[in-house]
């Protein structure tokens, strides 16, 4: 028997473009405050950085809030995004710990700031992403978010991914030097820089970074707001989280113009319904930033 | 209907807090190459078109600006003319004694403040002008008849000048006794010893037009050119350490205009249009930090040379003079004992806190929406 058409539009799956889109303000502003008071409040008492390292604490409240959302029926709805920001946190502070920094490293591979020891951490990091992801999107309630992490390569896909790889390179080599903060390469830095960028600690690095924002966080976004806001919001979110490598550095101007990128690359990953385009320009840019940019602002 | 309307405006209103409260959050992170900018600030006193100042031990300093020479006060704004002796074209400085070389070779000296007084006429015209620090100054002219040398206050004599063919491009003083003058030329970089022995820097870099050099101490030397390559002299040898970028697609590299030393390890590098550069590790990283002006010329006054230095580096420009108080970096605090266990029980109570309010919050946020669906 067929349904009248009003019942069958009840019965359709709702798509996670759709679901609660525009609900979800509250939620997202609460505990990005709570991780804001997390970050900044023991500056109040202490140094930055000098005795607990800030992603450790970011990771015990994105922890809390998610064992909590977990184990509470009530608050299930507020699971993915505690999540996401989560799976932000953790295999951020893992892949710092591994590199020898936020507390005493385990001397498993490689002396620290060694080549090995990068890719060692680099692809830890990327290991920890992974169960991450496949934990989102098996744990979190119906309707399964959208991860975008195995798609069919297709000619949209590849157009995105040359094209905007040759135009991020274009604009990053035209843009002023004063605009991007570099002053100069430290020659005998620049093969050090080189080989790091060129190795698999880089390529790992932004693989996973595109997994986290651009799959988990634009994802459990997208439950809550519109695919727009989830872009924009999910841009933000990577520009600010770049202040956690780059606090009180001489980078911080670099901020805006990583959330452009954030937003950019968002929009690549919605159109193209992949993250392969974004995952490709991103190992490029940060080639280019660490073999041209950080090594003129940090002496390699 | 109405609602729906006051839903969207409230949408879009959380929309747009968000997208302006969150970049607000990135100036919280206080970015030093900002607090850098700030570092040079405008000396008072009226505007001068200054094109050279010399080093000194205090805050007067000489200076030469629209072609005369002038005692300056950095800290109080003052200027006091030496007199109308003609076309200052360099000028050193030493303790209380100043020396000005005019651009047909005229050497004058002026007591602090005080007239000049011609110490004698070098054949030639006047390429550069240095002196090593009190007590007991050795003064250096060059010209283009060749190097002059002498005790401060004596009659310099010549003693050689640089290799036939090449042409000097900058002299620069030693910043500790008993170090050698640098005489930088388009054959090489020679090192001149007080006593006028004058040798060439092996595997020194041939230099082009915009040449600046600059000691540091411990026998450290910078030096480079409009090409954008800074080279050092480390006790390995002269190795290049910098390569200025260029600033755009189109622009090119920002041209080197002067150095100068400011201790054992630092040292400032200025360049037309990119403001100044600072090293404070003997050239290994570099921070930018920029007058509003293009830097011609540089000199650094006061106890520089101290674990706990407390002078001046000025930056000449055509829009006046700069100054920056040096100042001992903060190290980041170390701790011990009770206070490192009483910031990590602090930091681990605001993250408690923060996540039972967040946890709470969240649960209230579920039970007014709740209410809402079942009312």
């Amino acid at each position: 028997m067929a349904l009248p058409q009003t019942d069958r539009a009840w019965l359709r799956r709702p798509s996670s473009a759709t679901v609660g889109a525009g609900t979800g303000w509250s939620e997202l502003l609460l505990i990005l405050g709570g991780a804001a008071a997390v970050l900044l409040l023991p500056r109040l008492f202490g140094d930055p950085q000098g005795v607990d390292p800030d992603g450790w604490r970011l990771t015990a409240y994105f922890a809390a809030l998610t064992a909590a959302t977990a184990g509470v029926r009530a608050l299930r709805s507020s699971l993915p995004l505690s999540f996401a920001f989560l799976s932000l946190a953790f295999p951020f502070s893992t892949w710092l710990w591994l590199l020898g920094y936020g507390g005493p490293a385990p001397g498993l591979i490689g002396g620290p700031n060694s080549l090995a020891r990068n890719a060692f951490a680099g692809s830890a990091e990327l290991l920890v992403v992974l169960l991450m992801a496949v934990a989102f999107r098996y744990l979190t309630p119906a309707p399964r978010p959208r991860l975008r992490l195995l798609a069919r390569p297709t000619l949209l896909m590849l157009v995105f991914g040359l094209g905007g790889t040759l135009l991020f390179l274009t604009v990053g080599f035209a843009l002023p030097a004063s605009l991007l903060g570099r002053e100069g390469v430290p020659l005998f830095a620049l093969g050090g820089s080189a080989a790091v960028a060129l190795g698999v600690a880089n390529a790992t690095s932004a693989i996973a970074q595109e997994i986290q924002f651009r799959g988990i966080l634009l994802a459990a976004l997208e439950r809550q707001q519109s695919q727009g806001v989830a872009v924009l919001v999910q841009g933000l979110i990577f520009g600010l989280s770049h202040l956690a490598i780059q606090y009180e550095g001489p980078a911080a101007s670099f901020i805006p113009i990583v959330i452009a990128l954030g937003w950019i690359w968002g929009w690549m990953t919605v159109r193209s319904k992949s993250l392969l385009p974004a995952m490709l320009v991103h190992i490029v840019a940060d080639f280019y930033v660490l073999a041209v940019v950080v090594s003129g602002l940090y002496g390699g | 209907m109405a609602s729906t309307v006051v839903d969207r405006h409230r949408h879009l209103l959380r929309c747009a807090t968000l997208l302006l409260a969150l970049p607000a959050l990135t100036l919280l992170a206080s970015p030093p190459v900002l607090a850098a900018s700030t570092w040079w600030v405008s000396a008072p006193g009226p505007t001068r078109d200054l094109s050279d100042v010399a080093s000194n031990s205090s805050t007067t300093t000489l200076g030469i600006s629209g072609g005369r020479s002038y005692w300056l006060d950095v800290e109080r704004g003052s200027l006091l003319a030496t007199g109308d002796q003609g076309a200052a074209t360099f000028v050193a400085a030493s303790e209380t004694r100043g020396w000005i070389l005019n651009r047909d070779g005229s050497l004058y000296s002026s007591q602090l403040g005080g007239p000049a007084r011609l110490l004698q006429s070098l054949p030639g015209r006047a390429l550069g002008l240095a002196v090593s620090p009190a007590p007991h100054p050795t003064l250096v002219a060059v010209t283009s008849k060749g190097i002059y040398l002498g005790p401060a206050g004596d009659r310099l004599s010549p003693r050689g000048s640089p290799p036939a063919g090449s042409s000097l491009l900058a002299l620069t003083g030693p910043v500790v006794r008993g170090q050698p003058f640098v005489v930088a030329t388009t054959r090489g970089i020679y090192l001149l010893a007080a006593d006028g022995h004058l040798a060439l820097s092996r595997n020194s870099p041939r230099l082009g037009a915009g040449a600046a050099v600059a000691e540091l101490g411990d026998g450290i030397i910078f030096a480079g050119d409009d090409r954008g390559t800074i080279y050092a002299l480390y006790s390995i040898g002269w190795t290049p350490i910098f390569q200025i970028l260029p600033q755009g697609g189109l622009q090119g590299v920002p041209n080197l205009t002067a150095m100068v030393g400011v201790g054992p390890d630092a040292a400032y590098v200025a360049t037309r249009g990119f403001g100044t550069l600072l090293t404070p590790d003997g050239g290994y990283s570099w921070y930018r930090a920029a007058p509003s002006a293009d830097v011609v010329a540089l000199a650094a006054l006061g106890p520089i040379y101290s674990r706990n230095p407390s002078g001046l580096v000025l930056a000449a420009t055509p829009r006046g003079l700069f100054i920056h108080h040096l100042q001992t970096l903060p190290a980041p605090p170390t701790y011990a004992g009770s206070a490192e266990t009483a910031q990590l029980l602090g930091t681990a109570a605001v993250t408690a806190v923060a996540a039972i309010l967040a946890i709470a919050g969240l649960w209230a946020i579920t039970r007014r929406r709740r209410r809402r669906l079942f009312v």
